[in-house]
Parts: structure tokens; C-alpha cells; sequence
């Protein structure tokens, strides 16, 4: 089922959260909901959305 | 809109082959007519097996099996039936074919005829879902993939708000019914599905926390405990330097003291001499520290030696005995004297002897009395050898020690000698006292004496500055190899870190969320409900309001704010039952379709037309099929339907075996 709209808009109302954190944060959902053992997969979002905020660091 | 296009029934109760259509019509409402007991319930039954797989009858013990009992009488013994129950959806999205089928075997009694109907397997459910443009493009799933489809529509956990009887939804508001409708709007709204992915995050939370706390014991003074190591280095080392200058003085004035005596002739022998001494002594430490390494190296090796004597012992004889017994093979492999034995040979391979009859008995003789094979045998004879020479060594323990003392006390005793003939020079000296050209060997000698013990001193503290120094270097890179790996975890602690608080947030954002939601859903539940309500309740200023408390149990209040759900009359509590309904249906998402058995239950008079005219205006958007009985379906009832809505009669043939459609059932 995909996420709801209702979802959507309660996490995209929170202007203090960058977009790449909400991107996270539906990535997330969609695996929790998609997933068998979506903590492995968490776990991995997690590691690629920090090299990223390394990355913009690191420029 | 979510739309039943079509049910298609076989052999399924009294629906034996039987197809109802709701397409075409003016409206979204569709009513069903059918006289009490001609299949009213059992179309409602139908709908719920074909979706969930069980009809949900009051008392199902006691029911008939679904197969039709016409078709099971016709059947022959072990002739197979198959029940299936067909629904055709239409959603805004796609179009689905939902169907389940099971397989029943017919069982004649052979001796009274009677026949008995049993389920040869589960019923299987199958859904297709095809393309709203090109419904070839299909795609069908069957068992845990087709009920999760027909979960996203129509969630078995509230599928009495869906396809209800009008007559039991007061019932609706039971405690019970409460836990459930708040679970299955959580599923619904995805708040299940956020609880869920913050469980899981909390999981991650801690298991990165205990990590953090596991692996990253940070020592903070590792830094100032190398830092104090070198700088104690440059230290030691400056105090050092000066110490060497310091000791170059000493060695300036030594030199020039005895340039001094060696220039002054009375004393200019004794000088010498002492020079030559001097020479010997050192000579001698270098010999005496050769001996103190051997001294230790003998020490070492008897300590083991006389230590394993005894055991050393009782090995050598053992071998010994069983060489006596010879029990050890010669030095001619067993395997050979055996290769000779069977091999019948005239010579012997190793010697090129005849090999005589007596030859090849001596050989088997021996073959009999070796216990081990060559290898062990050599072994054997190799520890004996080394044991020997251990034993050799263990015999001359005393000897060897004699020497070791006699080395010893001779070079105490030379360097005693040279003490004491350095003693007498240094006495000869001070004691010359006479002041000549301006020397005065006395003097001197003091001084000299004075320059050697500064000296001395200097290169003792020189030594051990330098022994102090190579333990701080050593200190010093152990600690940095230390930091090194702190440092190394340091980096991964920060990612660490950084990991946990992501979690942290991510938990608490979702935690926010479904907060929110919750808040959102529940709200407009209630503003729902109260809409409906407000618009189906014929009474103008009696009700406030409606209030769902987070239970998910509905209150309704009256103009003072205080809850009269208790006090509803019968009509009033199913218009709240169906407001409540169409709420949960808005809040799903999803505008499913209503299908209700005796749509205004018990609701009398003018309240009746009410409800009917509100349940049309709701069909504006949303289908609504009802089932009628005839006197349910009332005049005043038509009235309100009459010309809008599609009426599908439906009635039993004469045999009582099978429904079907017909025209009016008042005709």
C-alpha cells in the first residue's frame, strides 16, 4: 500500500526538516511497509543518507 | 468511488446460478426486493464468503453446508461441486475480478440414499486486476497476494461497516466494537504502519547506544601522559647534555692532573703504573662481564638439568630395557626383513648374502619379537643419544662448577690485586706533600681523586639518564600507538554518534507524525460524523455535537455538553450508526461501497422518509445497494426511490431450490 496522503503532508508541514530527511523518513516508511526485515534496510538508508551529509561536508 | 459492477453466484445456497448487475442505473443506489426466508441475508452471506471466506452467520454450527442443496441431491456418488462466488469491482484505479471457488464431493449412503456433502480442500481466493483502459492488461494473484488486495479495499477488521444488517447497528457502539474500529482505522491511516517503523527505529536507537558505550571507553589522559613522556625525553635529555659537558670538564681536569703527575719524575712511575693498573681493570670488566653472562648461562642449564635428572634417568632405562628385550628393530627396516620373508629372495637386497633357510628363521625370529616400527625406532635411539649427553653433562655438574668459582674468585682476586696496588699508588701520592716548581703531588692527587669520583658520578646518573630515556621512548610510543587507535575509533565513535542521534530524530519525527495524524483522523471522524448525523437527525436543537474519545468510542452530547448516547430513540442511534459509518469509510480513503439488509431497520413514521431521503443524498457520491423486503420497502419509502433507483426483485422458484430475478414482486 503506498504511503498516505495524509502522511505525506504531516511530514512535508515540518519546514524545519530538510528535504533529504523527509525523503529519509518516506524511504523509511515505504521499506517498513514493503520489507520483511526492514531494519537491515533502515540501517543502510541511515548509513547512505550520513555519507551524503558527509559528502556536502566534505565540499 | 469504489463500485460493485457485478455478483455472480454458483451453486452457492439457494443462489444456485445466479448473476445481479448494478451498472446501470441513474443513481448510485440500487435496492434489492426479496419476501422474508427467499435470500435476502444469504446475498449479504455470499458477498463476505467471497471476500473473506466466511459468511460471519450467527450460527454457523447449526447452518447447511453453502453447496446448493438441489445440485448436491442431483449428484451422483463422488461426483465433485464446485462453489463460486464472483464480484466484480470497479476503483478509481484499476478494475477487479474477485473470486473464490471451493471444491464440495457428494457422498450417497448406498443403503438409504441418503446424500452427504463434503469439502474436498479450502476455498481459494483469486483477484485479477486489470487496467481501467485496457482491462486485457491483467494481473492475477491468488492466496496471501489476493487477500491483502482485498484488505487495501474493504479490511475484514470492520467489514460490518461495509455490509452490515440495518437491524443490529446500534450494536455497532459495544466496547468491543470500539478496540476494533481504532485498530482498523490505525491500519487504515498507516498509523500501525508509522508505530511499527518507530519500534524498529527505537531497536536501531539502542543497539547503536549499548555499541557506543561497548567499544568507545575513551581514555582522555592519554594525550597528557604522552605529552608528559616527551617532554620528560627532552628533559632527561638536556640534563644529560650538560652532564656530558659536565664530564668532559672532569675528564679535561683528570688529564690534566695526570699530565701533571706523569711530568713530575719523582712520581712519574708510580703514575704510570697506575695508568697501566688502570688499563688492566678495565680489561678485567670487560673479562668479569663475559663471566657474569656465562656464570648466569651455567646457572640456567643445571637448574633444568639437575631438575629433570631423575626423569631423565628412568627414560634412558627404559629404552635400555627394551633394547634388551630387543624389542627395537635393527637398523634395517622392518618393512625389508618382512619384503624378504614373503618375497622368497636367494640374496639377501642390503648385504648380497645367500640367504639360507636358517637366514630366513633368524630373520622371522626377530620379526616376531619387534614391538615398533622403525621409525619409533630411530626415535628412540636419537632420544637416547641426547639423553646421554645430558646425563654426560649432569656427571660433570660438580667439575663444571669447580670452574666456575675458580674463575669467579680468580678474577675477584686480580681485581683485588689491582684495588689494592691502585690503593697504594693513591696513598703514595697524597702522602707526597712536597711543594716543588709548584706542583705538589699530594694536591694533585686530591684533586684528581676528587675529578675521578665527580666523574664517576656524572657517567653513573649519564647511564641511567639513558636507561630512564629508552623506557620514555618506548612509554611514548606505546601511547601513540594507543592515540593512533583512539583516534582510528574516534572517527568511527563520531559516526557512531551521529547514526544514534539520526535515529533519535527520525524516532521522534514519526512519533510526531502519527501524533499529528491521529489527532487529524480522529478529528475528522468526529466532524464527519456530526455532519451526518446532524443532517439524518430530524431534531433541530436538541444535539451540541459529537465527541470520539481516543478509544474510538462515539458520545453524543446534547446543547448543555452533556453526553445523551444512552438516551438516542432507535432511529436517532441508526443514524448515528450510519454516520459513524460513512465517517470511518471518508477516513479510509477509500469510498467504498454500502451494502445494508433492512436499510432503515426499525425506524418508524416520518423519520423513515428522513433517512431515506439522507441515505440519497449520500448515494451522490458513493453506492449504496439495500435489501428490501417488501414491507420494508414501503410507500412512503418509494416515494422517495421510486424513478431514481434501479429495483432488481428477486424470489424463489416454485421448487423452493433457487433464487432468481423476476419483475414486481406486487404484480
Amino acid at each position: 500500500m503506498p504511503i498516505s496522503q495524509k502522511i505525506i503532508e504531516e511530514i512535508n508541514k515540518n519546514t524545519h526538516w530538510s528535504n533529504e530527511f523527509k525523503e529519509l523518513l518516506l524511504e523509511i516508511l515505504n521499506k517498513e511497509e514493503t520489507v520483511y526485515s526492514c531494519k537491515k534496510e533502515f540501517e543502510k538508508l541511515v548509513e547512505d543518507f550520513l555519507s551524503k551529509e558527509e559528502g556536502e561536508i566534505d565540499d | 468511488m469504489i463500485k460493485i459492477d457485478e455478483v455472480r453466484f454458483l451453486n452457492y445456497r439457494q443462489y444456485r446460478n445466479f448473476s445481479i448487475s448494478f451498472k446501470d442505473n441513474k443513481s448510485n443506489l440500487f435496492v434489492i426486493r426479496a419476501k422474508n426466508g427467499t435470500g435476502k441475508t444469504t446475498f449479504l452471506s455470499g458477498i463476505l464468503w467471497c471476500l473473506y471466506g466466511n459468511e460471519y452467520l450467527q450460527n454457523e454450527k447449526k447452518a447447511l453446508k453453502i453447496v446448493n442443496e438441489k445440485v448436491a441431491t442431483e449428484a451422483s456418488n463422488d461426483q465433485k461441486i464446485v462453489v463460486e462466488i464472483a464480484i466484480k469491482v470497479a476503483t478509481p484505479e484499476n478494475y477487479l475480478e474477485i473470486t473464490r471457488k471451493q471444491q464440495f464431493v457428494v457422498k450417497t449412503d448406498l443403503f438409504n440414499n441418503n446424500k452427504t456433502v463434503k469439502e474436498s480442500g479450502k476455498s481459494n481466493l483469486y483477484v485479477t486486476v486489470s487496467s481501467l483502459i485496457d482491462k486485457t492488461n491483467s494481473q492475477p494473484y491468488e492466496g496471501v497476494e489476493a487477500e491483502n488486495i482485498i484488505k487495501q479495499y474493504f479490511d475484514e477488521s470492520i467489514y460490518n461497516y461495509f455490509f452490515f444488517d440495518g437491524e443490529k447497528l446500534q450494536s455497532y457502539f459495544d466496547k468491543q466494537n470500539a478496540n476494533m474500529i481504532q485498530n482498523s482505522i490505525f491500519n487504515i491511516s498507516q498509523i500501525n504502519l508509522l508505530k511499527d517503523a518507530i519500534k524498529h527505529i527505537k531497536e536501531l536507537f539502542k543497539e547503536t547506544e549499548k555499541r557506543i558505550q561497548k567499544e568507545f571507553n575513551m581514555d582522555e589522559n592519554l594525550y597528557a601522559k604522552r605529552d608528559k613522556a616527551i617532554e620528560d625525553i627532552e628533559k632527561i635529555e638536556k640534563e644529560n647534555e650538560e652532564l656530558e659537558k659536565e664530564k668532559n670538564g672532569y675528564d679535561e681536569q683528570i688529564k690534566d692532573y695526570e699530565n701533571k703527575l706523569r711530568g713530575y719524575n719523582p712520581v712519574k712511575q708510580k703514575q704510570l703504573e697506575r695508568e697501566r693498573l688502570e688499563r688492566s681493570l678495565y680489561n678485567l670488566n670487560i673479562r668479569k662481564k663475559q663471566f657474569i653472562d656465562d656464570r648466569n648461562k651455567f646457572i640456567r642449564e643445571y637448574t633444568i638439568l639437575l631438575n629433570f635428572a631423575p626423569r631423565i634417568k628412568k627414560t634412558m632405562k627404559l629404552i635400555e630395557l627394551k633394547r634388551e628385550e630387543g624389542a627395537l628393530p635393527p637398523s634395517i627396516d622392518k618393512e625389508k626383513l618382512q619384503d624378504m620373508l614373503n618375497n622368497n629372495v636367494e640374496r639377501c637386497p642390503m648385504c648380497n648374502s645367500p640367504v639360507t633357510d636358517s637366514v630366513l628363521k633368524y630373520i622371522h625370529e626377530i620379526l616376531q619379537r619387534l614391538d615398533y616400527s622403525q621409525e619409533t625406532g630411530n626415535t628412540l635411539n636419537q632420544l637416547y643419544v641426547a639423553l646421554e649427553t645430558m646425563m654426560f653433562k649432569i656427571e660433570r655438574y660438580e667439575e663444571e662448577k669447580a670452574k666456575i668459582i675458580a674463575i669467579e674468585k680468580n678474577i675477584r682476586d686480580e681485581e683485588q690485586n689491582i684495588e689494592d696496588a691502585l690503593n697504594q699508588i693513591r696513598k703514595f701520592m697524597l702522602s707526597y706533600d712536597v711543594d716543588i716548581d709548584d706542583i705538589n703531588p699530594s694536591e694533585i692527587e686530591a684533586l684528581l681523586s676528587k675529578a675521578k669520583k665527580g666523574r664517576d658520578w656524572v657517567v653513573g646518573r649519564i647511564s641511567s639518564n639513558k636507561v630512564r630515556i629508552e623506557q620514555l621512548i618506548k612509554d611514548k610510543e606505546d601511547l601513540e600507538k594507543q592515540i593512533k587507535e583512539e583516534e582510528d575509533s574516534k572517527v568511527l565513535k563520531g559516526k557512531l554518534v551521529r547514526k544514534s542521534e539520526i535515529y533519535k530524530n527520525i524516532g521522534d519525527s514519526f512519533a510526531f507524525v502519527r501524533d499529528e495524524i491521529m489527532k487529524r483522523v480522529k478529528h475528522e471522524i468526529e466532524m464527519s460524523t456530526w455532519e451526518t448525523f446532524n443532517a439524518m437527525a430530524w431534531k433541530t436543537n436538541t444535539f451540541s455535537g459529537i465527541v470520539i474519545n481516543d478509544n474510538y468510542e462515539v458520545s453524543v452530547l446534547n446543547k448543555n455538553g452533556k453526553e445523551m448516547t444512552g438516551s438516542l430513540s432507535g432511529a436517532e442511534s441508526m443514524a448515528l450508526a450510519y454516520a459513524f459509518t460513512l465517517a470511518i469509510h471518508k477516513a479510509s480513503g477509500r469510498n467504498c461501497p454500502l451494502v445494508v439488509d433492512s436499510p432503515l431497520g426499525r425506524v418508524s413514521d416520518e423519520n423513515r422518509i428522513n433517512m431515506a431521503n439522507e441515505l440519497l443524498k449520500v448515494s451522490k457520491d458513493k453506492q449504496i445497494i439495500m435489501l428490501f423486503t417488501p414491507d420494508e420497502y414501503s410507500n412512503d419509502v418509494s416515494d422517495v426511490y421510486d424513478n431514481i433507483v434501479e429495483i432488481k426483485n428477486i424470489s424463489l422458484t416454485d421448487d423452493e431450490s433457487e433464487v432468481i430475478l423476476v419483475g414486481d414482486l406486487y404484480e
